[in-house]
């Protein structure tokens, strides 16, 4: 619980593998440093920015700038709204609670403030406008460091050709003397311009919604029309010509944009918004971002969990009303995204089809909309021929709009093969956290585009659109002999196990399952990454559990029943239940255990429950649904447990969230109330622990999780590895006839014992 | 697993005790002295609780004494802890004589001399103790808000002073006596070098100002002593002083030596401003000098607050004193300093650090409670929740863990000695712990020797 | 109705806004003459100040005709007021006074009306609400504002209904209402605007001992207040003057718009001019009370 982010900021931009960030991260170096060494004496002294000067009228300015690129702002001030935009727009957010915000200032960040129209000279003239001090002249220079090559060079696919486009022709001169990039180049018949570039006017930016705080001849400025100079080059080679221009190369990492209006090639898609569709404020700002010039951006949206990412999806197809691949993590994410399309749309049924290993349909007609996983797209083994006939097509078909849902889970490595295998104009990467521990985002960046819009978790939570959450961290005593055991050399493999069973921590879950269950008739969701004791709790408890290997349609069963039954108020969640899963109407989650430190998983599973539910007065403070989501942690004390607990909730406490402490459930006097009361049942739970073998205590293997390697790097075990080389067909399980394909790491008992389970509760 | 370390409480608590208490120690004849100057009297009065103050005003104009029993059916019975604590002081202050009369009663009458004193401040106004200068001579007189400036300054400069001496960064601008004075409690002489801050002073620099003003004063009034100078001079010239008014320049050449020797030191706490013109030289009190005679619960809380602090345990302090940084730094981690904001953040590291200097974690809570941002204060709480749970649960890690320095003792010849060895542990209460089965014991330090005499008779 | 509010105060940090009574006509024929009266007032008001280094004192003099503010500590211009020193005190206010005087008989001269013979008691209360209202909105820690009317003149019955809204006023913003009535009778009004606010009303028997009185009494803060014993008042007299011919009676005929109240049964309200509907004549009949509906 806030241990101090020692570093925590800079190591996103400082320890990536690739080399082409190298030279940026030298010069972050200089800005940076290190820091988080408390022992340093002179540590303040680096800090102190007390020399700067202060306005006259400070009190009415919202931020603080500081040379090292930190920015504060204070969130009482009058002109909090159009600040938050302005940074959220060129800064990266470091936390934003309730009073006062902090955010860097890194080329990443201006990168994408580029990307989305900002000029140089607004970016400084707006900061100067909004900071209380003078800006320091170091971040001024960084600024024009930063964004002097950015923004310069777009590649804009039109009529099927790939342009490389440019306003300014002596850059475009510069790239052409790159070598690889001239053999690219496809040579026009008949050009216009010099040097043999086309020309043409691309129209300026609309409504960069800071027209507030620009005077008139900056509005003016950033919406005149632009002329553009631009040559083709040969579509086989774009992936080549981007890495040129990146950072470590020539450093004029390229835009990409969809002038969808002006593509006469492909064939419309006849999608509107139905009128009900109506998008909140965030959304349409997030919208504003995207297709702010009148081209389509590619990026990343980030909206918290349960804030209509959908509809921001759906929309951004209907605008474009071309045809739309959409990507989900797993075919129950792929239902609900066919269903939002629906629901959002006036799309017509046979325009729009779903691909999984289930179902095989295709659309009908010149445009549709295909919702498929990553997995099916990038498999790389032999595939049914009526599967080979579908990947043919979407490999074939230029699709106006790659949709990609939870960017942050799925591992670069997929990214770049799905992206490679299909032609898409814009692409649009949907997303919750942008927190990865492998710390991949800057891959993403480049991949897709760059981060359009970011909303602000307590900022929605005001306006009713997020369920309040009350968050709390329940701290569990380890029992004396599970401790004992815990702490023997021999049982470092049974660690997880041991922290997870303990039966305290089983009589706080119980006691929380009854009291939400029939003190307030809550649904409740329980999650557990350990597989051994996701299913010791749920049979225990008797509730219905999904992991891994239950069947899409056992898993349909069970969540109906959870939605519409009053008898089944509680369900267990394996990993599965991170991600897409929609469970609206659940308000309760308990964690029993987790996934080691991962902040991005703590915040999904939040999500589940972030759903605002009731009516938008009674959630607004005083209301009587003010706080209707609880948010139960479970930790054991004195063990690992604890250390990645502060860590996952990293995250969240960043976005303005905090951990209540509880320490004394459940309370004393339940005694035999509650399982594992006695010292016989603790013993002989504990026996079971340890006399079940490693794997089966270990962590579910589910698909491969790039966080997971990540965080266990010390362990990796032999399914993550042949992930890593690609095989990840393999591990993934599509599950549609509920056999095991691919659970290597489980005995068949343990099989066995969950089909008789789930027979039970069928 | 959680450090063992000393887990220690700190052992002294730092008592600030109200000037007004120290009025009241003084012998009878003095304060009866005292009570011939109205202003006195006038100063007196605004320092009593609010009861004690009606209970005066009541008795001004009664000649008779009045029982004790019919004063106590003036207020309200669940008044009555008040009505003991307002006469507890009067007749502390003697204001109020108990005797008692023909029937045994104890009665109470005011005192004559402040009676008729405090009549005549309120009829017909007061008397100051002295005029203050024409305004023709006092050119350049600051003004009100100038003055507040500089007595804010000279007070953070002298508390800087003083955790910088233990620093050693720079020498210290504080005047022997004052030094003196801080030695006593604050500071702690080392053979050579600097002296070092003690335990206490953390304490001390988390406490309220008026608070800290009056241990300063108090310190300085007991050490008057030693300096062969009759306190209750002191004493009443600082109540003289508390009567003047804010601002206004008063002629130096109408004080003795001593008294002049006194304001100088008191310029260092910043209670008054020294001025020279062309021929005359004059002091200015300021407010901290006029409120040296306020009642307790009045001037606690009117100060505004600067600190804000987030779910996330960051640390925002709208503040540029050097003095506030250096409070803060007691507790947290500085990060940043900006032209008018100090950003920090409280984490353990930062928490233990001040735990080890003896400072507790409801001191620290208290602090910021009382000087939270006016923008936060209306929130409750003020501090969040998470935070100040924390902070305790942070400050009862370090006393998870007991030690007591014990011995332990095995390979027992047999096992009857080893149940005598039990029982005789047992008789000194230094049994801590043994297994029967291995036979194995562990004992208090302290009775070691004796156990160890024990087992000697039995061989 | 409760005695002193339920708020919490700390201390005894008090604004005291004075009405104090310069009717000519009143003082004209009072046994008790002005200046001596002025004289114990000013010790009075010497005290409160003394009492509390923050405490601020405001005095509205309630003239024939009008109603103004001739002191306020806090804004005194002698900074010397901190001592509270009388000289200043006293030469501020008798001067502000004289000037008011002069000017309120100035203006019952031009007012064609004619002159009337009662203070404005209404005028002044608002005034000294509107001040108050200002005090809350200083900021979060503000002195306890009260009230004190220094009366002598008997109750103006016009006024009944400006001086009615006024004490509801106070009521609502939680400011006690004191009265130290001087003249002959009691009046009804500060009865019942001291019962309904929560403050104390007292008719000093000897005026002689009236610094004494003002002082234990009236000087007593509101924090004290919860726990000492004043005076309480022996009875209130709650009975309305009827406006047709200002008697004091307890039954009558009201106006159902306006509450206005008649002793006899009349065809149109005088105050808001509604016209009542048909009567019956027997006045003594209870059940026809209270009954008449005006047709608009």
């Amino acid at each position: 619980m806030g241990h101090g982010e020692k570093g925590r900021q800079f190591k996103r931009l400082k320890s990536s593998a690739k080399e082409d960030h190298r030279k940026i991260v030298e010069d972050e170096d200089a800005y940076f440093g290190e820091e988080g060494d408390d022992d340093r004496p002179d540590d303040g002294k680096k800090r102190d920015f007390s020399k700067l000067e202060l306005k006259p009228d400070h009190p009415n300015r919202p931020l603080w700038a500081c040379a090292d690129g930190r920015i504060f702002l204070e969130t009482f001030s009058t002109l909090y709204k159009q600040a938050y935009d302005f940074l959220i727009a060129i800064a990266e957010p470091v936390c934003r609670p309730e009073s006062m915000h902090e955010y860097n200032l890194t080329p990443h960040s201006l990168y994408a403030a580029v990307s989305v129209g900002l000029e140089t000279e607004t970016i400084i003239a707006v900061l100067n406008k909004l900071s209380k001090t003078k800006l320091p002249k170091e971040m001024v220079d960084f600024i024009h460091s930063s964004t002097a090559n950015y923004g310069k060079v777009k590649l804009v696919l039109k009529k099927n050709k790939y342009f490389v486009e440019s306003p300014f022709p002596e850059v475009l001169k510069k790239l052409l003397n790159d070598g690889n990039i001239a053999k690219a180049r496809i040579n026009p018949e008949g050009s216009n311009g010099t040097d043999g570039f086309t020309i043409s006017k691309s129209m300026g930016e609309i409504g960069t919604g800071h027209e507030d705080l620009l005077n008139q001849a900056e509005v003016a400025a950033a919406a005149e029309e632009k002329e553009t100079h631009a040559f083709e080059i040969d579509p086989s080679q774009v992936e080549n010509v981007k890495q040129r221009c990146l950072p470590n190369a020539l450093n004029y990492p390229m835009l990409e944009e969809y002038d969808f209006r002006n593509d006469t090639v492909n064939p419309d898609l006849d999608i509107e918004l139905k009128p009900h569709a109506q998008p909140r404020p965030y959304q349409e700002k997030s919208l504003s971002k995207m297709f702010g010039n009148g081209r389509a951006r590619s990026g990343i949206i980030v909206l918290p969990c349960g804030a209509g990412k959908s509809l921001v999806g759906v929309s951004a197809a209907s605008r474009i009303k071309k045809s739309c691949l959409c990507l989900a993590t797993n075919a129950v994410s792929v239902d609900q995204w066919a269903f939002q399309f629906s629901l959002w749309s006036n799309i017509r049924e046979d325009q729009i089809c779903r691909f999984t290993s289930d179902s095989k349909e295709r659309f009908r007609g010149n445009a549709g909309v295909v919702v498929t996983t990553y997995n099916m797209v990038a498999f790389g083994g032999k595939r049914s021929e009526e599967s080979e006939k579908i990947i043919e097509e979407i490999r074939n078909r230029e699709w106006g709009l790659l949709l990609m849902d939870e960017v942050h889970v799925v591992p670069a490595h997929m990214f770049r093969k799905v992206i490679s295998i299909t032609k898409s104009h814009c692409k649009l990467g949907l997303t919750a956290t942008l927190v990865r521990e492998d710390e991949r985002i800057t891959d993403l960046n480049f991949l897709i585009g760059p981060k359009l819009y970011e909303a602000n978790w307590l900022d929605l939570v005001k306006g009713g659109f997020i369920a309040n959450v009350q968050c709390a961290e329940v701290w569990c005593p380890m029992t004396k002999e599970f401790f004992a055991e815990y702490l023997k050399k021999e049982n470092s493999k049974k660690k997880q196990a041991l922290y997870v069973m303990n039966p305290n921590k089983f009589r706080a879950c119980e006691f929380l399952i009854r009291f939400h269950e029939q003190q307030r008739g809550d649904k409740i969701i329980v999650f557990a990454d350990n597989l051994f004791a996701l299913t010791e709790y749920a049979m225990k408890l008797r509730k219905p559990m999904i992991y891994g290997a239950t069947s899409h349609v056992e898993r349909t069963k069970i969540l109906q029943a959870f939605k519409t039954s009053k008898e089944v108020n509680t369900i267990f969640l394996s990993k599965v239940g991170d991600n897409s899963i929609d469970i609206p109407e659940a308000n309760v989650i308990i964690q029993i255990s987790s996934h080691a430190g991962s902040r991005r998983q703590e915040a999904q599973r939040l999500g589940r429950i972030l759903r605002a539910k009731g009516k938008i007065q009674d959630r607004m403070p005083g209301g009587k649904e003010e706080y209707n989501a609880f948010f139960y942690s479970l930790v054991s004390t004195d063990t690992q447990e604890m250390y990645y607990s502060t860590k996952r909730q990293q995250f969240l406490i960043d976005q303005g969230y905090s951990f209540k402490v509880i320490t004394s459930l459940p309370p004393p006097d339940t005694g035999a109330d509650l399982s594992y009361h006695s010292l016989e049942e603790q013993l002989a739970l504990l026996g079971k622990v340890l006399s079940a073998g490693d794997d089966a205590v270990g962590l579910e293997q589910l698909e491969e999780d790039a966080d997971d390697i990540a965080l266990h790097k010390a362990r990796r075990s032999m399914g993550s590895m042949s992930a890593m080389s690609g095989a990840n067909g393999m591990v993934y399980m599509e599950y549609s006839t509920g056999r095991n394909k691919g659970m290597k790491n489980k005995p068949k008992e343990q099989a066995k014992r969950h089909y008789l389970f789930k027979r039970r509760f069928t | 697993m959680n450090s063992a370390s000393r887990g220690r409480m700190p052992q002294v608590k730092i008592i600030a005790k109200n000037f007004m208490d120290m009025v009241a120690s003084l012998p009878a004849m003095k304060l009866d002295k005292l009570y011939e100057n109205a202003f006195i009297c006038g100063a007196i009065l605004r320092s009593l609780p609010p009861l004690a103050k009606k209970y005066v005003i009541q008795m001004l104009y009664i000649d008779v004494p009045i029982t004790a029993k019919s004063m106590e059916e003036w207020v309200f019975p669940d008044g009555s802890s008040m009505h003991r604590v307002a006469i507890d002081r009067l007749i502390k202050l003697r204001i109020f004589t108990d005797t008692a009369d023909r029937r045994r009663e104890t009665t109470y009458r005011i005192n004559p001399t402040f009676q008729t004193n405090l009549q005549k401040l309120l009829t017909l106004g007061e008397v100051l103790p002295r005029e203050p200068m024409p305004s023709d001579i006092t050119v350049r007189l600051p003004s009100l808000e100038d003055l507040e400036v500089y007595a804010l300054e000279q007070w953070e400069c002298f508390l800087l002073q003083l955790i910088n001496s233990a620093q050693a960064e720079r020498p210290s601008n504080i005047s022997s006596s004052m030094m003196r004075i801080l030695q006593r409690g604050l500071l702690s002489q080392r053979e050579k070098g600097a002296p070092r801050l003690t335990e206490s002073v953390f304490q001390f620099l988390l406490m309220d100002t008026n608070a800290q003003l009056w241990y300063i004063i108090r310190e300085y009034i007991s050490n008057s002593e030693e300096r062969d100078v009759d306190p209750a001079d002191l004493i009443s010239f600082l109540l003289e002083l508390s009567c003047h008014v804010t601002g206004k320049a008063y002629n130096s050449n109408t004080l003795t030596e001593i008294q002049k020797s006194w304001i100088k030191d008191l310029t260092d706490l910043g209670l008054v401003k020294l001025q020279q013109g062309m021929n005359e030289s004059w002091f200015i009190p300021t407010k901290l000098a006029t409120n040296l005679s306020v009642c307790l619960t009045d001037s606690s809380s009117r100060k505004q607050g600067f600190v804000v602090v987030e779910t996330n345990f960051r640390l925002y302090a709208y503040s540029t004193s050097k003095l506030h940084c250096e409070i803060l730094r007691l507790f947290s981690r500085i990060e940043y300093q900006l032209p008018n904001l100090i950003v920090g953040a409280i984490t353990k590291e930062s928490l233990y650090n001040a735990f080890e200097n003896g400072i507790a974690a409801e001191q620290i809570i208290t602090f910021l409670q009382q000087n939270s941002h006016p923008r936060v204060a209306e929130r409750m709480p003020s501090i969040p929740e998470n935070v100040t749970d924390q902070i305790r649960l942070w400050e009862s890690d370090l006393n998870r863990v007991e030690m007591t320095p014990a011995h332990y003792y095995d390979e027992f010849p047999s096992r009857d000695v080893f149940e005598a060895a039990c029982d005789y542990a047992r008789e000194w209460n230094g049994l801590l712990w043994e297994d029967s089965k291995t036979m194995r014991l562990v004992v208090k330090a302290e009775i070691h020797m004796h156990m160890r005499e024990h087992l000697r008779r039995q061989k | 109705m409760a005695s002193a509010p339920s708020k919490l105060y700390a201390d005894d940090v008090s604004v005291l806004v004075v009405l104090l009574d310069t009717n000519p006509f009143f003082w004209s024929s009072f046994a008790f003459p002005f200046s001596k009266f002025l004289s114990h007032f000013l010790s009075f008001l010497n005290s409160i100040l003394v009492l509390n280094q923050l405490n601020q004192v405001v005095v509205i003099a309630t003239g024939c005709n009008s109603c103004d503010y001739i002191y306020d500590s806090s804004m005194a211009t002698s900074p010397s007021i901190e001592s509270g020193r009388m000289p200043a005190l006293c030469s501020d206010l008798l001067q502000k006074l004289e000037e008011f005087v002069t000017r309120d008989e100035h203006l019952g001269k031009q007012d064609s009306l004619g002159p009337t013979t009662s203070s404005l008691l209404s005028g002044s209360l608002s005034m000294a609400l509107c001040y108050i209202q200002r005090i809350f909105r200083s900021g979060p820690l503000h002195p306890q504002p009260r009230i004190l009317c220094l009366q002598g003149s008997s109750d103006g019955p016009e006024q009944y209904v400006a001086i009615m809204n006024a004490i509801f006023s106070a009521q609502r913003s939680m400011v006690p209402i004191d009265s130290c009535y001087i003249g002959s009778n009691n009046s009804a009004f500060l009865q019942q605007a001291s019962y309904i606010t929560g403050g104390v009303y007292q008719k000093p028997q000897q005026l002689d001992g009236l610094f004494q009185y003002l002082l234990t009494v009236f000087a007593t803060d509101l924090h004290s207040r919860t726990f000492l014993q004043l005076p309480k008042s022996v009875g209130v007299d709650f009975r309305a003057s009827c406006f047709c011919h200002k008697k004091t009676i307890d039954m009558g005929y009201i106006c159902s718009v306006c509450l206005s109240i008649f002793c006899k049964h009349h065809k149109k309200c005088s105050t808001c001019g509604s016209v009542f509907g048909q009567a019956h004549a027997d006045v003594a009949s209870a059940s026809n009370l209270k009954r008449k509906t005006p047709e608009t």
